[in-house]
């Protein structure tokens, strides 16, 4: 419970910045809080880049940014084996994958091949460089954008990658209200203004949304909505185990921003379309993946 | 809290001193129906007193006093020493002192052994006194609620939950309880079966009188008289007659029995055919006259009672208590010739110039060469021809010539008339008669072997006296030809005296049958429970070593009962509501959907208290029932303090949508 003011004090700061998207920088808190890394899919403009930059200010990581174009190579990411004169040996030169909170920009311009590298590091936090692993940062924070599959030049991130972002987050334009305060602002406020939360504190919090109890009847609930996904066929593959991992940590999460110790059926409401949306693809109706989860909730329900 | 100050007495249980009352309160119940006045004045006097806040030494001491003194004038006063047993009065002597004792020591507010015990031995001595269906009920709840007290106040839980729990350690004892009943049966007090006050009112169908005036203006009342157990297969109808009194007085405006006097006993040996003897059990009840109702013909009667030479049995003291004994009869018999002259005499007498048409009419049969039994049957033929009807509402005969006015003008009557004319027809004919009044039960209101006969069964029959076959039963009412149903109508009951086929509706015979049915059970309860003496256990024991298949009905019977009340404890243990947050919940989305606010099942329940507060926006707790709600469903841990707050949220907030609408 004494979490409450921290959780809001980062929203806070991070609104500062970002103006009218509540629900978006929550979820994207949640999905830092639930230890899992964050896909923005949007067009381009809309401030994917600044949420990134803002939230991993705000929360005290370090930060690297990549921009992901078609000849990237995976070692521009991950880093290379720099031969030194001097000592006569090769020395690794850490990437900027080697750093707490890493933005992706535009990952699917990028070839498969270093997405996947991407990834794979993402899922197992650590880099395997010629047999050699090394850590990653702790923690360890993956923002990636992807413009929509429309624009001319893109990789679409197959499926099996895509699972691997724990949420799936569409920013849209500024609401009228917040767009007109964006545009009479004298002058943005520079990230150096805002308060960086101690990296002990954020930690702190991970450890807390771990401990949020999800009680027996949600288990229940959630294994619902899985086989729901499953034997129904409105979708053309169910939810994965990871899906399914995904949506717990989120909901735990999200009880925690909500300032609560339990799990209730409205967190994972609220969470499901979020973590549908980018895995589940409907049979029938191409357009809006929120409708999946709109559907979903309609057929399964909490026993209360 | 500020709301709902109440609430902590439902919880747990009000002190001992609390529920020490209200089992002396239970317990006393039954003998405010045998305390005399004065005691009854002090024990309500005291009963005030608790009111008081505080007691002085002083008026404890004048109390003690005061009760003394209701007890002497209770005794003195009040008890008629000689007519109850010793040990009643001794019983009544203790239950006295017990009560002086119990306010004492209730009034100087100190619990004891001895004040908790009192209850106990209050309900006890109840027993000396009552013996009754009521008093069983009674019996039986007073336990439940002494048991219940003594769990409540062991638990220290909510109402609720000592009444489940006291209800399954009842439903636990029944096998216990009937097995113990069965082999330890209840004291047989001869003297104690007093019952409740509303038992013992008098009944008066049957007055040893038959009255042909406006006095016999027949309302039957359905009052039962008597219930009677047949051992064997119940006597067809036509011989269900239960002898009243013999009649031979014929004083015109009403016929009577002769005076007692001393007469020779006559030989009993009539019967003939002994399969004929019908042995039953009857239950009669208080009508504060002597007779015991008896099957035709009485062969065997019981104790502290005789049996005279009209065959009628009378007890040697007046009947002002439920009566129960055993007797049997013959059913085909033949009397002896009658041996005392006086009763022949009377069984003439008859005023020849009364009733003139009538005294012609039989000497225009000339049956002066026949014999007795020929006399009777013209009489009987010439009673037909007169096409008499039957009628409950008849005009009254002129009292000047009866016989006359009833043959020959109004022709309408009941019983009491037919028999009358009867009667006296035969002492014109020169045959001896007389007119018996009792009872003519009726197999409709039989269940098996079980019979009730009530007022409206009261009857009148004639006998006549045939030469060597002694007196002969003659049934003039059946001679009518006709009912009267407009009168019968008019009195809007079951008229059992006439033909079964007379017209009934559905709904009355429903009415009627099951009516019989309960008094079964009624009957059952009182003859196997109530009186469940030595004597009947020794006779089930015989029963159960003879008979095989009755051993197997009882064990299986009683395995049954054993299954019967695991159910019962089963049953009792399931919760209404598997969850129990759901449970607290629940009044209120009852209250909600009244209200027409229902929540769907694809809703949350936040997500439809926010829908409720929309439409209260007055109830301001609506977001901490909320978070009660998910604390105690998904929280953690889910403890009673939660629940319980909730439980309270939930009342205040079903207050709140109350009062809006008012």
């Amino acid at each position: 419970m004494q979490s409450t003011p921290l959780t809001e004090q980062i929203i806070a700061e991070v609104e500062k910045v970002i103006r009218g998207k509540d629900l978006q920088i929550k979820v994207a808190l949640a999905a830092f809080l639930s230890r899992g890394h964050l896909l923005i899919d949007d067009l381009p403009g809309v401030g994917k880049t600044m949420l990134a930059k803002t939230l991993s200010r705000v929360l005290g990581l370090s930060y690297s940014r990549v921009q992901f174009t078609s000849d990237l190579l995976p070692g521009d990411i991950l880093g290379i084996n720099v031969f030194d004169r001097k000592s006569g040996a090769f020395n690794f030169k850490k990437g900027p994958i080697f750093s707490q909170c890493l933005l992706a920009d535009e990952i699917n311009r990028a070839s498969p091949k270093t997405q996947s590298a991407l990834l794979e590091a993402m899922e197992e936090q650590q880099v395997s460089i010629e047999g050699k692993a090394l850590p990653l940062p702790h923690p360890f924070f993956v923002i990636a954008t992807k413009n929509p599959f429309e624009e001319v030049g893109t990789f679409e991130l197959p499926s099996s990658q895509l699972d691997r972002f724990v949420v799936s987050l569409s920013l849209g334009y500024p609401e009228h209200e917040a767009e007109r305060k964006i545009l009479s602002a004298h002058r943005s406020i520079s990230l150096e203004e805002l308060h960086a939360f101690g990296l002990d504190e954020v930690i702190a919090l991970q450890e807390q949304c771990s401990e949020v109890f999800l009680s027996e009847a949600l288990l229940d609930y959630m294994q619902s909505i899985l086989r729901f996904t499953r034997e129904s066929g409105i979708v053309q593959n169910g939810l994965s185990t990871r899906g399914a991992l995904a949506l717990a940590n989120l909901s735990r999460a999200w009880a925690l921003l909500e300032g609560r110790d339990f799990v209730t059926p409205d967190d994972v409401k609220t969470m499901l379309p979020y973590v549908t949306a980018h895995r589940l693809k409907s049979t029938t109706d191409k357009s809006d993946p929120e409708k999946i989860a709109d559907e979903i909730l309609a057929n399964v329900h909490p026993d209360s | 809290m500020r709301y709902l100050p109440t609430l902590p007495a439902i919880k747990s249980p009000p002190d001992l001193q609390r529920l020490l009352d209200i089992a002396l309160v239970a317990a006393l119940l039954p003998h405010l129906f045998t305390l005399k006045l004065p005691m009854l004045l002090y024990l309500l006097l005291s009963a005030l007193m608790l009111f008081k806040s505080h007691i002085s030494k002083m008026t404890i001491y004048g109390f003690m006093l005061l009760g003394l003194i209701s007890i002497v004038l209770s005794f003195y006063a009040q008890y008629n020493i000689a007519a109850l047993s010793r040990m009643l009065v001794f019983v009544s002597l203790v239950v006295s002192l017990l009560v002086l004792a119990v306010t004492l020591q209730r009034m100087s507010r100190t619990i004891n052994f001895y004040l908790i015990f009192s209850p106990v031995l209050l309900f006890i001595l109840a027993f000396f006194f009552f013996n009754t269906i009521t008093m069983l009920f009674y019996a039986l709840s007073t336990l439940f609620l002494f048991l219940l007290l003594l769990v409540w106040h062991q638990m220290q839980s909510p109402l609720d939950e000592a009444l489940k729990m006291s209800s399954t350690l009842f439903a636990l004892a029944i096998p216990v309880v009937v097995l113990l009943f069965l082999l330890f049966p209840r004291i047989s007090f001869q003297k104690t079966t007093f019952g409740f006050k509303s038992d013992e009112i008098a009944r008066t169908g049957h007055d040893g009188t038959m009255h042909l005036d406006s006095k016999a203006l027949l309302v039957p009342s359905q009052r039962v008289v008597m219930e009677v157990l047949f051992d064997e297969t119940m006597p067809r109808d036509d011989q269900l007659y239960f002898r009243g009194s013999v009649l031979y007085r014929d004083k015109v405006s009403h016929w009577e029995a002769l005076p007692a006097f001393k007469e020779k006993m006559v030989n009993l040996g009539r019967v003939i055919g002994a399969e004929s003897l019908s042995a039953y059990a009857v239950t009669l009840y208080p009508h504060q006259r002597r007779w015991l109702y008896m099957l035709d013909l009485p062969t065997k009667y019981p104790k502290k009672s005789k049996l005279d030479s009209n065959f009628i049995v009378t007890s040697d003291v007046k009947i002002d208590e439920t009566l129960r004994y055993r007797g049997s009869s013959a059913l085909v018999y033949k009397t002896l010739p009658q041996s005392s002259s006086t009763y022949m005499r009377h069984a003439l007498q008859t005023d020849r110039a009364r009733d003139p048409r009538s005294l012609e009419a039989v000497e225009a049969m000339r049956l002066s060469g026949l014999d007795e039994a020929q006399k009777a049957k013209a009489l009987v033929q010439f009673f037909k021809a007169q096409k008499l009807i039957y009628s409950l509402r008849p005009e009254l005969p002129d009292l000047g010539h009866p016989t006359d006015s009833f043959l020959f003008e109004t022709k309408k009557g009941y019983c009491v008339h037919f028999a009358a004319s009867f009667a006296n027809l035969a002492r014109l004919a020169g045959i001896p008669s007389r007119i018996v009044t009792g009872y003519k039960a009726d197999r409709k209101n039989a269940i098996e072997n079980y019979l009730v006969i009530r007022e409206s069964d009261a009857h009148a029959w004639v006998e006549l006296y045939l030469g060597d076959r002694g007196w002969v039963r003659f049934e003039p009412t059946a001679l009518a030809v006709a009912d009267d149903l407009s009168a019968k109508e008019s009195l809007n009951v079951l008229i059992n005296e006439l033909d079964p086929n007379s017209e009934t509706t559905f709904m009355q015979r429903l009415w009627h049958r099951s009516n019989l049915y309960f008094m079964y059970g009624k009957y059952t309860l009182e003859h196997w429970v109530l009186h469940y003496s030595r004597f009947k256990q020794t006779a089930l024991f015989k029963e159960l070593m003879q008979n095989t298949m009755f051993l197997g009905k009882v064990i299986g019977a009683f395995i049954l009962l054993i299954l019967l009340s695991s159910v019962l404890v089963r049953l009792l243990q399931t919760k209404s509501c598997d969850d129990e947050v759901l449970c607290v919940i629940r009044p209120l989305l009852r209250r909600l959907k009244r209200a027409g606010l229902t929540k769907t099942s694809s809703e949350t329940m936040s997500h439809f208290l926010g829908t409720v507060q929309r439409a209260y926006p007055h109830i301001d707790r609506l977001s901490v029932i909320e978070g009660l709600y998910q604390q105690a469903r998904y929280g953690k841990a889910s403890d009673e303090q939660l629940l319980s707050s909730l439980k309270i949220e939930v009342l205040y907030c079903i207050k709140a949508i109350d009062k809006r609408r008012v």
